[in-house]
């Protein structure tokens, strides 16, 4: 007898689905023979259960009502794959348009409600209060999705509140030589002849972006200032001048435009002085003493950072009022040589017409009237108004006594 | 003339001069895959009592849901014509369908709920020639054998009956219900199992 087969194919066998091999087993196999014949019979009584029967009105009905209907278009099975192409691009595009709107520069609004860009120029978030003489203008710069709210000041105090700003927005106050940006906050801005002269904070924080100095960082109650010389400005006594005897020499805080000297903006509150150099050092030394009419004394203080130096590591400033200083405590003679080693050394200095000037009138106090005249002459279209002022006066001197 | 192509398959549906005998079941699939309604009807007509008796085992539903389910399975037929692909009979393809819109249909709660009830009454047939003890002997147990049958999982009824009760080969059933030929043996094993377990005593009885 052939082995008994397995239960698939068994279960073919049962199924009409056996081969020849398998029915010869099962003629000659009782087990596997009363289980085909128990599961037929199985079979034979499912078969027997109840089935439906329609009426043939229900078939009549159905059969109309399925001629009649219309087919409807399985719109997913008949779309072509190109179609899914361009939705997905299209949903990949709103996507992008909704992201760019409302994640990486949401609209703007005290509510946080979608504002427009038009709305948003016509809501600035800087509230000015500027003083009577004030001269400033206010503006909001459109930049894509960012703004700049710039108020640019040339002259006054203006008192300015900003609410605070979103991600793509700033809020800046322009001199010409310095910015001062906010992020929320009051505060006040004073400027003089475009340039900035003082911060005051209230409240929030303050950048101080100084074009020529470290940017300083203001909090509530801080304050900025122009750094100002420690050295009131002075005057330069030219003690035997015909007329009143004086004519002033510009202070180098006065004359910087003539020099290359840069201007020098330092906060005031929180920064520490750095240490001067040497020749800083000898020239705040002179210049102190020449504030304090100590003539001969700031002369000799200039004379000696000469020689120790050799005038190597010197400025012109220096130089300069080295001869002035000799000029007023009446040192005829190393005045004339202070001057000419000025004039020498820096033909090209902004200060050449005062010096030419202030050798002038040394000639003239000598008796050189001739030559006091070819000085005052060579400055007499100098565009320093009190250089052409006692050019003019020392002509005319030298007039009267001839 | 007007060519369908169904699957790999084309055909014409119009038919050749001298042609004899009615229009082939695929190509009556192939009208209604191109909209036409008439098509659809004359393939209720033709199996419309093939997929009563189906639906009829596979779930003991009342006359009013059998017609519904009846309709339904032709509508999804018209809707799914096209994807006929031509390697079962039109009548086995239709059955499938059928089995499927059963699924979507008890998936329903109220709809379980219905058949459940229902289950506690089969009507069944009665002979005049057995004495009464034999008769509720056999009562019992088509009752037995339908409550076991319809409370078994659907995809081993589906099979059962499509190979046992319908007589559709085990390829063909494989084909229609993308099923593996020996999946669709061992299902059909496991469900003769099951109901033969049911129905032990009152076969030993018998026998």
């Amino acid at each position: 007898m052939t082995r008994c087969p397995g239960k698939e194919q068994l279960t073919r066998a049962i199924s009409n689905d056996s081969s020849a091999e398998l029915d010869a087993h099962l003629m000659e196999c009782p087990v596997c023979r009363d289980e085909c014949e128990k599961t037929r019979k199985l079979i034979e009584m499912a078969k027997g259960l109840p089935d439906g029967h329609p009426t043939s009105q229900t078939v009549t009905r159905i059969a109309d009502e399925l001629r009649a209907t219309r087919p409807e278009r399985d719109l997913w099975a008949s779309a072509r794959p190109g179609y899914g192409v361009v939705l997905v691009a299209f949903l990949l595009v709103g996507a992008a348009v909704f992201a760019w709107n409302y994640v990486f520069y949401p609209p703007s609004g005290p509510s946080g409600s979608a504002n427009t860009n038009a709305e948003r120029r016509d809501s600035p978030k800087g509230n000015v209060t500027a003083s009577r003489s004030a001269i400033y203008t206010h503006s909001i710069e459109h930049k894509g999705y960012a703004f700049d709210e710039v108020v640019s000041l040339r002259e006054g105090t203006v008192t300015i509140q900003v609410t605070p700003l979103k991600s793509n927005e700033r809020f800046m106050v322009k001199t010409d030589d310095a910015t001062v940006e906010v992020r929320g906050t009051v505060f006040t801005v004073v400027a003089t002849n475009g340039r900035l002269v003082k911060v005051s904070v209230k409240s929030g924080k303050v950048h101080v972006r100084p074009k020529h100095a470290d940017v300083a960082i203001l909090t509530a109650g801080g304050q900025w200032r122009r750094r100002t010389h420690p050295i009131q400005k002075p005057t330069a006594v030219l003690p035997h001048s015909p007329d009143s005897g004086v004519f002033p020499i510009a202070s180098p805080e006065a004359a910087s435009h003539l020099t290359k000297k840069t201007d020098r903006l330092d906060r005031t509150d929180k920064t520490v002085p750095a240490p001067m150099k040497k020749k800083e050092t000898v020239f705040q030394e002179g210049w102190s003493l020449l504030r304090k009419k100590r003539y001969a004394e700031a002369a000799n203080v200039f004379d000696n950072a000469v020689s120790s130096s050799n005038g190597k590591d010197l400025n012109e400033e220096i130089y300069f009022w080295r001869a002035a200083a000799h000029y007023k405590s009446n040192q005829s003679e190393k005045t004339g040589e202070a001057l000419t080693d000025f004039m020498r050394r820096y033909p090209q200095s902004p200060r050449m017409d005062e010096a030419r000037m202030m050798y002038g009138w040394h000639l003239f106090n000598t008796g050189r009237y001739e030559t006091a005249k070819q000085e005052f002459e060579s400055v007499r279209q100098s565009p320093l108004p009190h250089v052409r002022q006692n050019a003019g006066l020392g002509l005319r001197r030298i007039e009267a006594r001839q | 003339m007007a060519v369908v192509v169904m699957g790999d398959v084309v055909q014409l549906l119009q038919r050749q001069p001298g042609e004899e005998g009615p229009i082939s079941d695929a190509l009556l699939l192939a009208a209604l895959a191109n909209g036409d309604g008439n098509a659809l009807a004359e393939l209720y007509l033709r199996h419309h009592l093939k997929v009563y008796r189906f639906l009829a085992r596979m779930a003991p539903l009342d006359q009013s849901h059998l017609d519904d389910m009846v309709q339904n399975t032709f509508l999804a037929v018209r809707q799914g014509a096209h994807r006929f692909k031509g390697n079962a009979s039109v009548q086995s393809w239709l059955l499938a369908v059928a089995a499927n819109i059963l699924k979507q249909h008890i998936r329903k709660e109220s709809r379980r709920r219905a058949i459940a009830a229902a289950l506690t009454e089969i009507p069944l047939e009665t002979t005049t020639d057995e004495t009464p003890e034999a008769r509720l002997a056999r009562q019992n147990s088509m009752r037995l054998l339908g409550k076991r049958l319809h409370g078994m999982s659907h995809k081993l009824k589906t099979v059962f009956i499509m190979c046992d009760l319908e007589g559709i080969s085990g390829s063909e059933v494989a084909a229609v219900l993308n099923l593996r030929q020996g999946t669709v043996w061992r299902r059909l094993h496991d469900a003769r199992k099951q109901l033969r377990v049911a129905l032990a005593e009152y076969m030993e009885v018998d026998t």
